[in-house]
């Protein structure tokens, strides 16, 4: 449903709301390319991942993670996720366009993703979570 | 101050065994009443959280640029046991071997009269910014190398000379480097960024030394009143930040596998004497050594830009010292009256060595070891020096900038980018960045006053101050 910026001193605290895992996820996702680059992107190329992990949350780290590699590696902005997640593993298709300093440029570099706060809790129809990003 | 904390001393604050559960010492960090104002309880409680990690020595410490980080606080300096003690990535943080070097020029201000062109030609010549990459292609031999010889790899490629390693701590290179634990996302994250700066709070500035507080010292570091110096701050890049990653997630497992019992996640390590803690140790290593050469890269490039542009010559700009404010070593220390070799993290500190120790290069054995304390943009860095007192009280550690006061998207909704930069132009200051936002997230309201961090080790004698140098162009990632 949503992800909004929470104060924090030194890094960067996300709170993501969503009625389902994959729905956390994807804001996840949105939340963390959101950090690292200004502008739009199209969904012009295509990456998948896999990740596996043994709770809900080292899936979400894990895919974070995977997502940050991929970015960084591949130079690549990402703009739509799809997911299938299942007990301990999750596979990712994300899809998005070359960085283009001139578009996405002023961003903040994100190092990593840190365990800080980040626990999942399902309240009826909502899921939601804390997420930091060391930068 | 938060309730259960003891004052020790006009700048002294303790934390007894007992402030929380588990603590086999006490937690002991250095504030005045003024930075007191701005100290956060999640960085308080990161101090204690420390002191119950198993073969900690005397105490849990935190400098005055103390706040809220990743497992330790920053600021955070932790010696542990080599043989009970642990190693942990949360007593490093992400970016490994995070660091400062201080150049010197033959150059006064007024040579500059070129200022924007050369401001320009360096943000050309060194990459900044998220997405940025290196003109270099290095092999994968050369990547290998890098990790194993750190700055002196650089050296070697033909990026800086003999007398640039004799002037980095630990001679650019810690030798317990071990490639093997560097994974191959790591390299790959690697490979395009050497000789990158980054982003966020790294940048390299144009300045010049306002005041000396130290002749002797001064002297013996080659820095004089009047003249202009480049201030270089960044660390081991996407390599490093991959290498805690992945290191992380072996720990996890190692906590239970060792029976540690841990107050935050945050802090998963492992016996230094374990096989998880002597991979990690290798790996961050090789990390430190890749951080070391990338400054070394972008040296070499800075020589570049001010020999073509302003008529010195290469070795006319000389590396006064480099410094990790983000790493753990193997160091002997005399604990008890003896001569011990134990593992000391500095995250977000730096090393202090004091007058006499073998570590400190031979020319300034007589000062003590240079300390290089970056102020936040448009404010002043500081030189200082190396004492007794922080190898007796500190492991030989101090304070290492300024600290955040706002988040960045507080600074972002208060302070305008722009705004910075017409503010900083009227005093004489360019600032040249890949876009306004990050001007305004890393805005000097933003930030501690570096003065007042630097004031604090000082009055204290954890290290003294040399001398004091003020920005006149700033490149921010």
């Amino acid at each position: 449903m949503s992800f909004e910026e929470k104060d924090h001193t030194a890094d960067i605290l996300m709170h993501i709301r969503a009625a389902d895992p994959a729905g956390l996820f994807t804001d996840a996702g949105h939340a963390l390319m959101k950090t690292m680059y200004r502008g739009s992107a199209k969904p012009v190329e295509e990456v998948s991942v896999t990740v596996t992990g043994e709770s809900l949350e080292h899936l979400l780290h894990g895919f974070l993670s995977e997502l940050l590699f991929e970015s960084e590696v591949q130079n690549i902005v990402f703009c739509e996720f799809e997911f299938q997640i299942k007990d301990g593993e999750v596979r990712a298709i994300l899809r998005g366009e070359p960085f283009d300093a001139s578009i996405h440029g002023g961003g903040t570099e994100v190092k990593g993703i840190s365990w800080y706060g980040l626990s999942i809790r399902q309240e009826q129809n909502e899921y939601t979570c804390d997420v930091l990003f060391d930068v | 101050m938060i309730e259960g904390v003891v004052r020790n001393g006009e700048y002294e604050w303790e934390l007894p065994v007992g402030f929380i559960p588990g603590m086999h010492v006490p937690g002991r960090f250095f504030l005045s009443d003024e930075l007191t104002k701005t100290l956060e309880e999640g960085a308080l409680q990161q101090l204690a959280n420390v002191a119950t990690m198993p073969g900690i020595i005397h105490n849990s410490l935190a400098m005055p640029d103390i706040h809220w980080g990743y497992g330790f606080p920053i600021g955070g300096v932790a010696a542990f046991e080599y043989d009970t003690g642990v190693i942990s990535p949360g007593g490093v943080g992400f970016d490994i071997n995070c660091g400062v070097r201080l150049l010197t020029t033959p150059l006064k201000p007024s040579d500059l009269v070129k200022k924007k062109e050369i401001l320009d030609n360096l943000f050309d010549a060194v990459p900044v910014g998220v997405g940025a990459r290196s003109s270099l292609r290095l092999s994968e031999k050369q990547l290998e190398k890098m990790m194993t010889d750190g700055a002196g790899f650089a050296v070697e490629e033909g990026y800086g000379n003999s007398d640039d390693i004799i002037h980095c701590e630990e001679q650019g290179r810690m030798k317990e480097a071990d490639p093997a634990h560097v994974s191959r996302k790591a390299r790959t994250r690697g490979v395009p960024q050497s000789g990158t700066l980054g982003a966020g709070n790294h940048f390299l500035e144009i300045q010049v030394v306002e005041e000396i507080y130290d002749d002797e010292a001064a002297k013996a570091y080659g820095v004089e009143q009047g003249q202009v110096c480049m201030m270089v701050h960044c660390g081991s890049r996407g390599l490093g930040h991959q290498v805690c990653t992945d290191h992380l997630q072996v720990l996890e497992h190692a906590v239970s596998k060792y029976h540690i019992s841990l107050p935050d996640k945050q802090l998963a390590c492992a016996p230094l004497t374990s096989p998880e803690g002597k991979a990690y140790f290798g790996g961050m290593a090789a990390a430190a050594n890749y951080a070391w050469a990338n400054r070394q890269i972008i040296t070499h490039q800075i020589r570049k830009v001010l020999t073509g542009m302003c008529g010195i010559g290469y070795d006319d700009i000389r590396l006064v010292y480099d410094v990790a404010h983000n790493v753990a070593k193997i160091e002997e220390h005399a604990i008890n009256g003896k001569r011990t070799k134990i593992c000391v993290h500095r995250k977000g500190a730096t090393r202090a060595f004091g007058p006499g120790c073998p570590d400190v290069p031979a020319d300034y054995t007589h000062v003590g070891q240079p300390v290089i304390i970056p102020g936040s943009m448009g404010s002043s860095s500081y030189l200082l020096k190396g004492t007794d007192v922080a190898m007796s009280r500190t492991f030989g550690s101090t304070c290492h900038g300024a600290g955040r006061v706002l988040s960045r998207s507080q600074a972002k909704k208060k302070i305008q980018g722009k705004n910075i930069r017409e503010t900083l132009g009227r005093a004489g200051i360019m600032v040249k960045a890949p876009h306004d936002g990050a001007i305004a997230e890393e805005a000097p309201d933003a930030y501690k006053s570096s003065s007042e961090v630097v004031s604090v080790v000082h009055n204290l004698g954890l290290s003294r101050l040399v001398a004091r140098l003020e920005p006149l162009g700033v490149i921010k990632g």
